[in-house]
Formats: C-alpha cells, sequence, structure tokens
C-alpha cells in the first residue's frame, strides 16, 4: 500500500462557523482518535487529501500525519461529502499501527467481459465492496475477478474471490458478488397496441380515480 | 402507479422543503443513477414517466431501481369551489425530494445507452437533475 504524509494542524475552535471559515480557506476540518490516545481537532488541506485519496491505494491508503511536529500512522474513514458537489465536508483519522490488523471495506472490480452477457445476459454486481482485515500495509487497493467464462446463470460468490495473502475476508462465502442473469423481455413492444396501453399511463390521459387508502 | 397501501392520515400538512437531503444521496444498487438538483415534489405519474421513458430507451437487458416512494398525500379542493368548508380531498401522491437525492439508478446497459435513456428520464421530472456514475469513493 501507498504511503502519503500530510501536514495537519490543530483547531482551536470547533462548531459549524468555524468548520465554514477553515472549509472556505480550502482546508478540511478533520478529527484524529485511536489506540487509546485523545481526540485531536485538526484541519488538512483538502487539496492534498483529495489527490492522497483518489491514489492507487484509494481511501486505504495509509498516510502520515504530521501533527505539531509528531507522526502518526493513521487511515482516514468516515468521510463527509457535500450530498450535491461531492466536496469533502470532513474526515475521521483513525490511528493505526503498522503491526497491527484492522477492517477495511477494498472495492471489488470484475473484469473482461462475460460469456453469458455477450449471449444477451445481463451482469449484475451485487456487491462492490468487500469487507476485509489485514495489517495496513497488506490491503490491495481492489479486489479483481476474471468473469471471462460466466455464461448465462452462472453466478460469482464471496468465496470465489482470489484476496492476497496477509488479507482475511470478514463476509460470508455465501454472498453473492456477481451473477448473470437471462435477457429480459422489452416491456412495451414498439407495436401500436402497447404505445396506447403505456402511453396513457405515462401521459395521464385516461387519470384513474385514486381512492384514498382507508384510515 | 406507486402508492401507498393503508396510511395513517388520509391529510397531511404541506411541510417545508429547506436544505439538502440526509441520505440516500450515493448510488446504492446500479452502476448509473439520476440526482437531483434542487428540491420538489415528485408525483406517482412523474416517478412512472421517467420510468416507462428508461425502459424503453434500454429494450431489454439492465436493470432500473426506483430510490424514492411517494407517500405524501397532496390535497386539491375542486375547480370554482368557494373557499372554506374544510381541507379539499387527496389528488394525488408526492415523494418529498431534497438536493443530492439520487431518484433512479440503472445497471447492465453500457454508459452512452444509460445515459441517453436517464437524459429522456429527466425531461419527465420536476426538478433540474444529473447524471450520475459509479466511481470510487474520493
Amino acid at each position: 500500500m501507498a504511503d502519503a504524509t500530510l501536514i495537519a494542524e490543530r483547531r482551536p475552535a470547533a462548531g459549524k462557523g468555524p468548520a465554514g471559515r477553515i472549509r472556505r480557506e480550502g482546508l478540511v476540518p478533520a478529527v484524529v482518535y485511536g489506540l487509546g490516545a485523545d481526540n485531536v481537532s485538526v484541519s488538512v488541506s483538502s487539496r492534498e487529501l483529495v489527490h492522497i485519496l483518489s491514489g492507487g491505494s484509494g481511501m486505504n491508503t495509509l498516510i502520515t500525519l504530521k501533527i505539531d511536529g509528531t507522526d502518526e500512522l493513521a487511515i482516514a474513514r468516515q468521510i463527509q461529502r457535500h450530498p450535491v458537489k461531492g466536496s469533502v465536508m470532513h474526515v475521521d483519522f483513525v490511528r493505526v499501527r503498522a503491526d497491527q490488523t484492522i477492517q477495511a471495506e477494498i472495492p471489488v472490480h470484475l473484469v473482461g467481459e462475460a460469456e453469458g452477457a455477450v449471449r444477451g445476459g445481463v451482469l449484475e454486481q451485487l456487491v462492490h465492496t468487500l469487507t476485509v482485515e489485514a495489517k495496513p500495509s497488506d490491503f490491495p487497493p481492489s479486489i479483481e475477478h476474471d468473469v471471462t467464462a460466466i455464461e448465462i446463470g452462472g453466478q460469482v460468490y464471496v468465496r470465489d474471490l482470489t484476496v492476497p495473502a496477509g488479507v482475511t475476508v470478514l463476509q460470508n462465502g455465501d454472498d453473492l458478488v456477481a451473477q448473470i442473469s437471462a435477457p429480459r423481455v422489452a416491456e412495451v413492444p414498439e407495436g401500436a397496441e402497447g404505445e396506447v396501453a403505456e402511453g396513457a399511463v405515462a401521459e395521464g390521459a385516461a387519470p384513474p380515480a385514486e381512492a384514498p387508502p382507508e384510515e | 402507479m406507486l402508492m401507498p397501501r393503508k396510511v395513517r392520515h388520509r391529510k397531511v400538512q404541506r411541510g417545508r422543503l429547506t436544505g439538502m437531503a440526509k441520505g440516500g444521496t450515493r448510488l446504492a444498487f446500479g452502476e448509473f443513477g439520476i440526482q437531483a438538483l434542487e428540491p420538489g415534489w415528485l408525483t406517482n405519474r412523474q416517478i412512472e414517466a421517467a420510468r416507462i421513458a428508461m425502459t424503453r430507451h434500454i429494450k431489454r437487458g439492465g436493470k432500473v431501481w426506483i430510490n424514492v416512494f411517494p407517500d405524501k398525500p397532496i390535497t386539491q379542493k375542486p375547480a370554482e369551489t368557494r373557499m372554506g368548508s374544510g381541507k379539499g380531498n387527496p389528488e394525488k401522491w408526492v415523494a418529498v425530494v431534497k438536493p443530492g437525492r439520487v431518484l433512479f439508478e440503472l445497471s447492465g446497459v453500457p454508459e452512452p445507452i444509460a445515459r441517453e435513456a436517464m437524459r429522456l428520464a429527466i425531461h419527465k421530472l420536476p426538478m433540474r437533475a444529473r447524471f450520475i456514475v459509479r466511481e470510487e469513493e474520493v
């Protein structure tokens, strides 16, 4: 896992007023906690934080926080984002030790074009992240699974995924990761009859008497 | 069309549409989605129209999720009625939508088809909305 360094400054004032002022300066309010030490309210550069988190290891990048000259090893957790803009509004940094295992969510990527999908089936991915336990330096950036050989009706379970050595999967092996379902027949044929039938509903040409449900 | 099977109160007050969506702001099931950018009331007819626009465009394959449910009854007084005489009759059902809310999700189709299907669906909605794609969390 890639290692990154981030300079964090203590922030004395709490609350949404000071937090808003911090954000307007291009910083992100954050908190550092874990390993039995005291919680520390800090602020970090938004630009550098996004740069680190969008790197190869993504969310699970091991970050060395420089707080008042001391180094703390941490991982970003619980990232709060603006609902529309998507900008980072607050981050929790959890202190970790390099020799202690921790839990993390690793993205699952399906690679290749499935045989069943080529024949008209629909590849559905039901699990997008996998909960695993490992030492902070052992986390892979993502778990990839080749789906090329899967036919229509074929399924991929958590137990089928290959994880690197030192990584333990915490999810049930029977959980379905992906499946290729048979092609769905088009709901509305392009014929005139279908158009009229569904058009009436869509346009509300003949509004049905909607009796309110009983109390 | 979507509507509750039964409700505790037939008529409710209008409420306010302030602030941003508190949850449901990220894609939960599919690869692509429609995210509201403005607040508004989404009626069950608009949801149905958007769903039909989407499913017609993708023709076969693909899966559509509707992430909002119209559980709020809206009353209207009949036309040319004098004021008073109590609250009007329930006429439609709406979902209260705030900015950031993911309304629909779609998967199992290539991105260009999903983009066009959702563009058609967005035209059926009463508020500004945008097409979003699942990405790594950053």
